[in-house]
């Protein structure tokens, strides 16, 4: 009856983890016990099946939305960051987060407002409410303009 | 159309006795000219009505309440930058609103908007966070162009659902019956 | 800084993209994560399964990738570096989330199973079947081990890390990694082969 170091030594016999000496002994037994060759089979069998047959997902996000999401993220990061050490020299560098994600919506909002009007501006006269909008998507083709709030 | 909400004028019958007829003719003219022109909307602004929607997205197949009905198939279509499977309706209004009033809108114990049409030709929808023994808290304000929510466009907020994980809640503003849809 | 527009970068090597967002080009750093997002989201998926984690994992891995890029020096490549980084995050969040009562009765078994005699297959559950579908089954399968045991079948399988290194990442000793891989892979030989004779009645 095998023990269970020697079946975990046979488990690390396949992932190549023994020393020399230590491998050489387990070659040994391999010789000679037709189980333990099997349980080697075995588990090379499904160490590779698995290895080879990662589950491949997708993000079920667009490609603009999830980036979106994560310049939002490092632009909140980094002004945390700059809060924290004000004297740092990237302090500031949290905005040019901010102005490729609005680049990219002032340039979706030209193109979908080609007489030149802004949307999804505050135009409010009260100008202290506070903005709780983390990030504006608009999507000309759809025509939807979406503010989302953290 | 416009709401008649002229002072009641002279007519040429009941005249005073400094004004004399033509110039009332005139005068009546005129105003009956700016009048077709759309000018002085303040004194003849009409209302326009706006479908205010709370709206919960989710992947589950099924609403968590039998009153809640799937979203529109026409408006979900349009959310297809949003990653989420299904949108339910929590709750739907319709909001008459004009330049001259704001109108809320509750939409559930922690949520209302406003709407106010601005005289530069928006509407403005303002978000409030709502909480027992407080005051509504604005929480975000943005615009639209008229001419843009006439064609049809959505105005919406969103944000993830605090209460489960995954889902999200939307509030999608509409104009009621848009001269033009997408 | 401002963003240089460079219309090559969906045909520049990662090492060059890495180079430019190192320079601040958050062009370049967008068109990696582009590159590389379903395979980050993917391996938090697998950790997590659950895809609310998955993404908010995944984001943080790029999040925090952007603010260590000065670290990568090209000892691995930009990939694994990334794997790694949304690995830890998930071990973290595991923790955080201290599933343990199901692990204690997998431990249990783990403990009881190293030493039966019963080889690990019988024969290849995934014999016949189409690459896409051995993926899917293995997904469902994997999806049905414990945190502690499917974390360290990725880490070995997925990642390649040796067993001292799985250790040191999970805070748990290379006694334990081996007996919980060795468990994992056992279940899940038996799953693959459950699933096989439910589909082929």
């Amino acid at each position: 009856m095998k023990t269970t170091e020697f079946t975990l030594d046979l488990q690390a016999y396949v992932d190549g983890e023994l020393d020399a000496s230590r491998r050489a002994e387990v070659e040994r037994v391999l010789a000679s016990d037709a189980e333990a060759r099997e349980l080697v089979a075995g588990l090379r069998q499904i160490a590779e099946l698995v290895r080879t047959h990662e589950p491949v997902i997708r993000v079920p996000e667009t490609r603009e939305f999830y980036w979106s999401q994560i310049q939002r993220r490092i632009a909140q990061a980094e002004a945390v960051e700059a809060k924290e050490a004000p004297q740092a020299s990237g302090a500031m560098q949290w905005l040019r987060w901010l102005a490729p994600a609005l680049g990219v919506a002032a340039v979706a909002v030209m193109v979908a407002l080609p007489r030149g009007e802004k949307e999804g501006t505050t135009l409010a006269a009260n100008d202290t409410v506070e903005d709780a909008v983390s990030m504006t998507f608009r999507s000309d083709a759809d025509g939807v303009t979406i503010h989302w709030i953290n | 159309m416009f709401l008649d909400t002229r002072p009641k004028l002279l007519t040429p019958t009941s005249k005073p006795a400094m004004i004399q007829p033509t110039k009332i003719t005139r005068w009546l003219a005129f105003l009956f000219t700016l009048c077709l022109m759309g000018v002085g909307t303040a004194a003849f602004a009409g209302e326009t009505r706006y479908k205010v929607e709370l709206v919960w997205g989710t992947d589950d197949a099924k609403a968590a309440s039998p009153e809640m009905k799937a979203l529109s198939p026409e408006v979900q279509s349009r959310l297809t930058q949003l990653r989420w499977k299904n949108y339910f309706v929590v709750k739907s209004e319709v909001a008459a609103v004009s330049t001259k009033e704001a109108k809320k809108v509750t939409l559930s114990d922690k949520c209302a908007v406003e709407l106010k049409e601005l005289p530069n030709g928006h509407l403005e929808v303002q978000i409030h966070s709502l909480q027992a023994g407080a005051d509504p808290k604005p929480v975000a304000s943005k615009t639209m162009s008229l001419k843009n929510l006439q064609s049809g466009e959505l105005i919406a907020y969103g944000g993830n659902s605090k209460d489960r994980w995954g889902d999200a809640w939307l509030v999608i503003v509409r104009a009621d019956q848009p001269k033009a849809s997408k | 800084m401002p963003m240089s527009l460079k219309s090559d970068y969906p045909s520049a090597a990662d090492e060059q993209l890495v180079a430019w967002a190192k320079d601040g080009d958050t062009a370049a750093f967008e068109e990696l994560i582009h590159r590389h997002r379903d395979k980050i989201y993917a391996r938090a998926m697998i950790m997590m399964r659950n895809e609310g984690d998955a993404i908010d994992l995944s984001q943080e891995a790029w999040v925090k990738s952007w603010q260590r890029l000065h670290q990568f020096q090209g000892e691995s490549s930009f990939a694994t570096w990334m794997t790694r980084i949304v690995i830890n995050l998930c071990l973290d969040q595991i923790r955080r989330q201290k599933r343990t009562r199901a692990e204690s009765i997998e431990e249990l078994e783990e403990a009881g199973g190293v030493e039966r005699q019963m080889p690990i297959a019988e024969s290849n559950p995934t014999e016949g079947l189409e690459s896409e579908e051995v993926r899917r089954r293995i997904d469902e399968a994997m999806g049905k081990l414990t945190d502690a045991h499917r974390t360290v079948l990725v880490m070995h399988e997925f990642e390649g890390l040796e067993y001292k290194e799985i250790a040191k990442r999970v805070g748990i000793s290379i006694g334990t990694v081996m007996s919980r891989l060795f468990y994992a892979r056992r279940r899940l030989a038996s799953l693959l082969q459950s699933l096989k004779r439910e589909r082929s009645e």
